[in-house]
């Protein structure tokens, strides 16, 4: 056996003892391609639990537009929608911002590239600014970008990534220019840089417009997946904006989350490459981070640089989003909790509690 | 050269040096928070499926108050900080909102 597949071999054993399996979709059940299942919430759940965490929660927290800060709240369990709720004056038509959750959509774009053998993990990805770089960007692999373990710092705050005059022209570029700062694989740093150089990277291999790019886009992810109302933005030369820049309703939000919770595949399909949902929802190996995947966050205890968030006990991993977005996916409750706003007032802390109490409310399946 | 005269200058040296000093430092954080406001209500409208003047408001509690105009024409948003920075957003059918 090759070293290589050795090192793959032990990678995916190691993780199979510790994260719980990612459960299979239930026999007979139709995946939610066209139209979503939907259920009552089943006997099993902690009823009082959930409409204590839903009560009056979008009657609190009203922003300037006269909205509460809680707009969506919607559990998938067992493949049916059990819990569908929105604000006042939002509904299954709107679609809500992903902010930083579009890097997740950037970790299903990669994957895909290197299902089809055009990228790697372990080598450096043809990031064409860089090939003449005279320093250690150069030796800064794919993982690492994924793992945000790339040593990047971007300057300044994350604005200058997405709403620069320079980003607003060619994010990628803009991204490309950020400077190292450690080496690559020694210090996790949260880089909105690494996701728009992915997500650029992407857009460069697949299209030489934003048209093509959605093209792509829709053919590889979004429509084997039903997710019809997903839309991606993009720079004014055709990259797209994999860091913040996303919408989708609420109900694709949690088909993007049910592709990762089915391991990355959908009705027969393999949409991700094996062992790809298993290798994002691993701790990036760094010294100082407990809590990142690979454009996924883990529900896992604070580390140093990182405050404490959702339910360690969950044992998920989640795509977060400014303002208040999150897709939480819980592989031993067989769970997608999908919560949506624009948090003027609310406080990530009663987020994370509000979306524990639900995800905690459903029992563990027996494997 | 009176001491008056010598402290005027002085002071007009420092005015000048704050004032360049400020718009250094400054004009790029009122270009990120006009690009900021045009893509944020373009997108809304756009994708949010949502009216200008609830995206609008949505807004407000961000930042500092600057001219949002809706230009359904082109289907696209401007937001100015007049007379220092101004910034656009269209609507693209099937994608969404590109900064200008």
């Amino acid at each position: 056996m090759r070293p290589a597949l050795i090192a793959l071999c032990c990678f995916l054993t190691s993780h199979a003892l510790s994260a719980p399996p990612l459960p299979p979709q239930p026999e007979g059940l139709p995946w939610p391609t066209t139209e979503w299942p939907v259920a009552p919430l089943p006997k099993t759940v902690d009823r009082h639990a959930v409409a204590s965490a839903l009560a009056g929660t979008f009657d609190r927290h009203i922003g300037p537009a006269g909205h509460p800060d809680h707009r969506a709240i919607v559990a998938v369990h067992q493949g049916r929608i059990v819990i569908e709720t929105y604000a006042p004056g939002f509904g299954p038509d709107n679609r809500f911002q992903s902010w930083s959750m579009a890097k997740s959509i950037t970790n299903a774009l990669i994957g895909i590239l290197v299902r089809e053998g055009r990228l790697s993990l372990d080598t450096p990805p043809p990031i064409e600014p860089w090939r003449s770089a005279d320093d250690l960007r150069q030796q800064i692999t794919l993982r690492h970008l994924m793992n945000m373990t790339a040593g990047l710092r971007d300057d300044g705050n994350a604005g200058n990534m997405l709403f620069a005059p320079d980003a607003r022209r060619n994010a990628y570029a803009r991204a490309a220019q950020v400077e190292i700062e450690s080496e690559p694989g020694s210090q996790w740093f949260y880089s909105m840089a690494s996701s728009n150089l992915l997500a650029g990277l992407a857009s460069e291999m697949v299209g030489d417009d934003s048209t093509q790019v959605m093209g792509w886009v829709r053919r590889e992810l979004l429509d084997p997946i039903g997710a019809s109302n997903v839309r991606l933005e993009f720079d004014q030369t055709g990259h797209f904006i994999g860091g913040a820049f996303a919408w989708a309703t609420a109900r694709d939000w949690a088909r993007l989350g049910y592709l990762f919770l089915r391991d990355g595949t959908w009705d027969g399909q393999r949409i991700l490459p094996e062992g790809w949902v298993d290798f994002t929802r691993t701790r990036a190996p760094a010294a100082n981070n407990s809590q990142y995947g690979a454009q996924f966050w883990l529900t896992a205890p604070a580390a140093e640089t990182q405050p404490e968030t959702l339910a360690p006990e969950l044992e998920g991993f989640y795509m977060n989003g400014s303002q208040g977005q999150v897709v939480l996916i819980v592989p031993d409750r067989d769970l997608v909790v999908v919560h949506l706003g624009e948090s003027h007032y609310v406080k990530w802390p009663e987020i994370y509690d509000l979306v524990d109490q639900i995800a905690l409310a459903f029992p563990r399946i027996a494997q | 050269m009176t001491r008056l005269r010598k402290i005027s200058i002085g002071a007009g040296a420092l005015f000048l040096l704050s004032v360049i000093g400020g718009w250094i430092f400054l004009l790029p954080v009122i270009e990120i928070g006009t690009g900021f406001a045009a893509k944020q209500v373009c997108s809304c409208m756009y994708l949010g499926e949502r009216s200008f003047s609830d995206c609008r408001a949505d807004l407000r509690r961000y930042g500092p108050r600057m001219d949002v105009d809706n230009l359904p024409e082109l289907s696209g948003v401007q937001a100015e900080i007049f007379p220092v920075a101004r910034a656009r957003a269209y609507y693209h059918k099937g994608a969404g909102c590109t900064q200008e």
